[in-house]
């Protein structure tokens, strides 16, 4: 079943790979512009070995996990703080959506007067993308869950720590897993298109670089390997998921 | 005469550029894409094409605006764009240092002591309290460019080599030009290296002092060029030298002082002084356009030392002079009837 399920998953990668391959050797597609995945297989085991990739991968996987793991826990305290007390959530909604709604990068120039032209500004980018997704999921985590099991909850005697223990948390938690999940596509997303603005090193750097430089292979290697982190980090979060919570698929 | 005109049309439709005979034997205009980053440089194009000398030479001209010169080069090699107004980029040499038929054919700006404020230093006066004339006080010290592939990353590792400074030295940021001047001002950054023309900088002296700029370290630099993609260079040069010629008159006019309306939309979409940018720039042209192959030469000779390109070309690999030289013998026929 396993193997059924990896064959669907790449059949299509592998396919279009071919056909790139095929393209670029007969001549049909420009290599200046479309190398081959041949030539661009080596060129990054090159870079692999040279360290560069590693390197850059390092600089921008710092930025989001430092990003995601500050904004992630400020986002989920927010949600759950807005989803337990209407107050908070009055007072706190009309700035989420507004902001929610305002392209990431176009905060980068005020981030940058507010705290300078370091890794601060990119960081504080990555923090408010992820505060936003974990803290609306966790807001609607709250609100989805089924009254009728707490008042069971309290009728059969639970106090509201287990209440909360026992009935909010577990019904909470896919809510707020699949908030979390989309939160690290999103920092990753943010981190690299910080670099791309404001490049001084990472994945989106080393993608400017080689789009001003038209070192198209570099071009390439820098977006294969964004698109590979993210489809890592997708897929271990969800292999997460599945063990740790393992209702949430059911529900 | 007409079979001939329409065979050359036809030939340079092959090549992508649209010239149509009708069965009359009447030739329309060839059209012509040329790519340029908007700006006072651009100036002598607009007014060449404002005052009709395309359209007099039989060509119809589509300018389409691009936001850095890097990416002027995809297009031109691939023939969406026949010809570019851009400065030498390390994109450039790489392309051609893959074998694509992409030249220089005439030199253009000169990086100017007067004008404005392009490829010169600025500073945060809190930074630099005694002042920008010492390079050496920029050690340790935060500096943004726009690129550090582009013209001001060449300006900035030109002022620390005279100042016998290393690129280890200082902290060099990229960021955007207005990004990088709002930053200036906001004591987040010591100094900028300006890349556009922005006499804006000039009313924030109170916070920003005014440093060196490339000219006073190499007079007569040439920092922009006319590149020509295969299209002009192999399927239809004669098009090419009239374009070229074309737009060497509007140079022409530029430099004695005729203006193009696009100017003022340019002023007044960047907010600049259109009094200001009128008079700025419009002596910093090379009028013949002659490529100063020194110019080239210290431009590649930084991008190889930068690591930029692998491979090192040598100037007159980049260049091809035979369009300059039939303008110039154009030139001198009509002098000569």
């Amino acid at each position: 079943m396993s193997m059924r399920r990896a064959g669907l998953a790449l059949w299509l990668p592998a396919a279009l790979l071919a056909i790139w391959q095929i393209l670029t050797s007969a001549g049909w597609l420009d290599p200046l512009f479309f190398p081959a995945p041949s030539t661009l297989l080596s060129a990054g085991w090159h870079m692999l070995r040279q360290g560069e990739l590693g390197e850059q991968t390092f600089h921008t996987l710092v930025r989001m996990f430092i990003g995601f793991t500050a904004g992630s826990w400020a986002g989920l305290l927010c949600g759950l703080a807005m989803g337990s007390f209407s107050s908070i959530e009055r007072s706190f909604e009309p700035l989420i959506s507004a902001v929610y709604s305002t392209p990431n990068l176009t905060l980068l120039p005020l981030l940058i007067l507010f705290f300078g032209v370091g890794d601060a500004a990119g960081i504080i980018l990555v923090a408010t993308g992820c505060f936003i997704l974990v803290a609306i999921h966790a807001l609607d985590a709250v609100r989805r869950v089924n009254h009728t099991y707490v008042e069971l909850a309290a009728n059969y005697g639970a106090n509201r720590v287990a209440i909360l223990r026992k009935v909010y948390i577990p019904a909470c938690l896919p809510g707020i897993f699949t908030g979390v999940r989309l939160a690290v596509g999103r920092a990753l997303i943010i981190a690299v298109s910080v670099e791309m603005v404001s490049p001084r090193n990472g994945l989106g750097s080393m993608i400017w670089l080689a789009w001003q430089t038209l070192s198209t292979e570099k071009l390439y290697i820098g977006v294969l390997t964004t698109g590979f982190l993210g489809l890592l980090f997708n897929a271990t979060l969800r292999g997460v998921e599945t063990r740790l919570i393992p209702w949430g698929r059911q529900s | 005469m007409r079979r001939r005109e329409c065979l050359g049309s036809l030939a340079f439709g092959a090549a992508g550029i649209l010239g149509d005979c009708s069965a009359n034997g009447h030739r329309e205009n060839s059209l012509l894409r040329v790519a340029t980053v908007p700006g006072i440089y651009a100036a002598p194009l607009h007014l060449a094409n404002e005052l009709g000398y395309f359209t007099h030479a039989g060509l119809a001209l589509e300018i389409h605006p691009m936001s850095s010169d890097a990416e002027t080069v995809p297009p031109l090699a691939t023939g969406q764009i026949h010809a570019a107004l851009a400065s030498v980029t390390p994109a450039f040499v790489n392309t051609v240092a893959k074998g694509r038929h992409l030249r220089i054919v005439a030199g253009r700006q000169i990086a100017s002591p007067t004008c404005g404020s392009v490829g010169t230093l600025y500073g945060n006066r809190i930074a630099f309290p005694d002042g920008l004339s010492d390079l050496r006080r920029l050690k340790g010290k935060r500096i943004a460019v726009t690129s550090a592939t582009t013209f001001t990353g060449f300006c900035l590792d030109t002022f620390l080599a005279v100042a016998g400074l290393s690129a280890d030295d200082i902290e060099r940021i990229a960021l955007r030009q207005q990004e990088s001047i709002a930053a200036l001002v906001a004591g987040k950054l010591d100094a900028i290296v300006v890349s556009q023309f922005d006499y804006a900088l000039e009313a924030l002296s109170p916070v920003v002092i005014k440093g060196i700029g490339l000219a006073a370290i190499f007079p007569n630099f040439q920092a922009s060029y006319m590149m020509f993609g295969p299209s002009l260079l192999e399927a239809a040069p004669q098009i090419g030298t009239s374009f070229l010629a074309a737009y060497l008159r509007g140079t022409d006019d530029f430099m004695a002082g005729k203006m193009p309306k696009f100017l003022d939309e340019y002023a007044r979409n960047s907010r600049l002084n259109a009094e200001k940018l009128r008079w700025g720039c419009h002596d910093w042209f090379a009028r013949n356009g002659k490529i100063d192959l020194s110019s080239v030469r210290r431009s590649v000779d930084w991008m190889v030392a930068r690591k930029f390109c692998q491979k090192r070309l040598e100037a007159a690999q980049l260049v091809d002079t035979r369009f300059v030289d039939a303008v110039e013998a154009g030139k001198t026929a009509n002098a000569i009837k």
